[in-house]
């Protein structure tokens, strides 16, 4: 396990790889002040790892995410996106409160961007 | 802002937020809220605070989660675009109520008058928008995503106007020559 981001507030999610298992989880909130310190370190491991990987499986769990997380996600998103038309095999989970409106339609529009297919699984308390 | 224009700020901002109190007090209550400077920590332990609050609230999970997005959005709007002195302090308030029909977001903060033009612009172009096609643009933006040069995803008001369905009204008053209060009011009805 790698843990990407060293940050741990209530304002910033938890970030790590499993090697093992090839995952990429982010988890918990993402409303900081300053987005670029948590997602800046997420782009330079994506960088690293896909130089030499072609394989990447991605597991979101958020709870509260703001705009501007929005925003860097988005962007990661689509280099994915590219990635993959590229040959890179990816899967993506999106995990979502049951009550999450917000969450599972922020999910479908980001699957809807970058036409990666998302698989959508509701959590319960 | 000099020590005049800034007592003038002060007791205008202060008035705003009785008058606020006192109309909720006619016919709903405080849920929650804060007056002063807003920083990150003050938004992390709100944040807590109203979670904790919404723990014991009788209001669907679907309501709870969309007032503390929403929550978010508007104090980090104040906290990224609203006037602060040099010494980064400022007189602003966040009050979040309840009442029959549903929760209330009122926030108050200092403006510099010469950015209002650009800011009802904005607002009113939004508002003016259909209710449904805010979504679309909310995703042409995530599908061109920019971050500009402070960090920031520029979504903010787009967001709040979006998620509150459009029952959010705005104004804008002059408080001095140079400075402007920015007040939001943002209902979300029990019932969607």
């Amino acid at each position: 396990m790698k843990n990407i981001n060293q940050i741990q507030q209530q304002d910033t999610p938890e970030v790590i790889f499993d090697n093992e298992k090839k995952v990429l989880k982010i988890s918990g909130n993402s409303y900081p002040e300053n987005c670029e310190i948590i997602y800046e370190p997420i782009n330079i491991f994506l960088n690293e790892y896909l130089n030499k990987n072609n394989k990447l499986n991605f597991e979101f769990r958020f709870n509260l995410i703001n705009s501007t997380s929005i925003v860097y996600l988005a962007q990661i998103i689509m280099k994915i996106a590219q990635l993959k038309s590229e040959g890179l095999v990816v899967t993506i989970l999106w995990y979502y409160d049951e009550f999450d409106e917000e969450l599972l339609d922020l999910g479908e529009k980001l699957s809807s961007i970058s036409n990666l297919p998302f698989i959508f699984t509701p959590v319960k308390d | 802002m000099d020590p005049i224009h800034r007592h003038i700020c002060e007791v205008i901002i202060l008035s705003d937020y009785d008058i606020v109190k006192k109309d909720i007090h006619k016919n709903g209550e405080i849920v929650c809220q804060y007056i002063g400077t807003f920083t990150q920590n003050i938004l992390i332990s709100f944040v807590s605070l109203l979670e904790n609050y919404m723990n014991k609230s009788i209001a669907s999970h679907v309501i709870q989660k969309r007032l503390t997005y929403l929550v978010v959005e508007t104090i980090q709007n104040i906290i990224h675009h609203s006037y602060k002195h040099p010494d980064n302090s400022q007189l602003a308030y966040i009050i979040i109520s309840k009442n029959k029909s549903g929760y209330t977001i009122n926030t108050s903060n200092a403006i510099e008058t010469i950015s209002a033009p650009n800011l009802i612009d904005k607002v009113e172009y939004l508002l003016k928008t259909k209710k449904n096609r805010l979504p679309e643009i909310f995703r042409k933006k995530i599908a061109n995503p920019e971050i500009n040069d402070n960090g920031l995803g520029n979504l903010g008001l787009l967001t709040i106007i979006s998620k509150s369905d459009k029952n959010f009204n705005y104004k804008i008053s002059t408080m001095t020559s140079k400075y402007s209060l920015f007040h939001i009011e943002i209902k979300l009805n029990y019932k969607q």
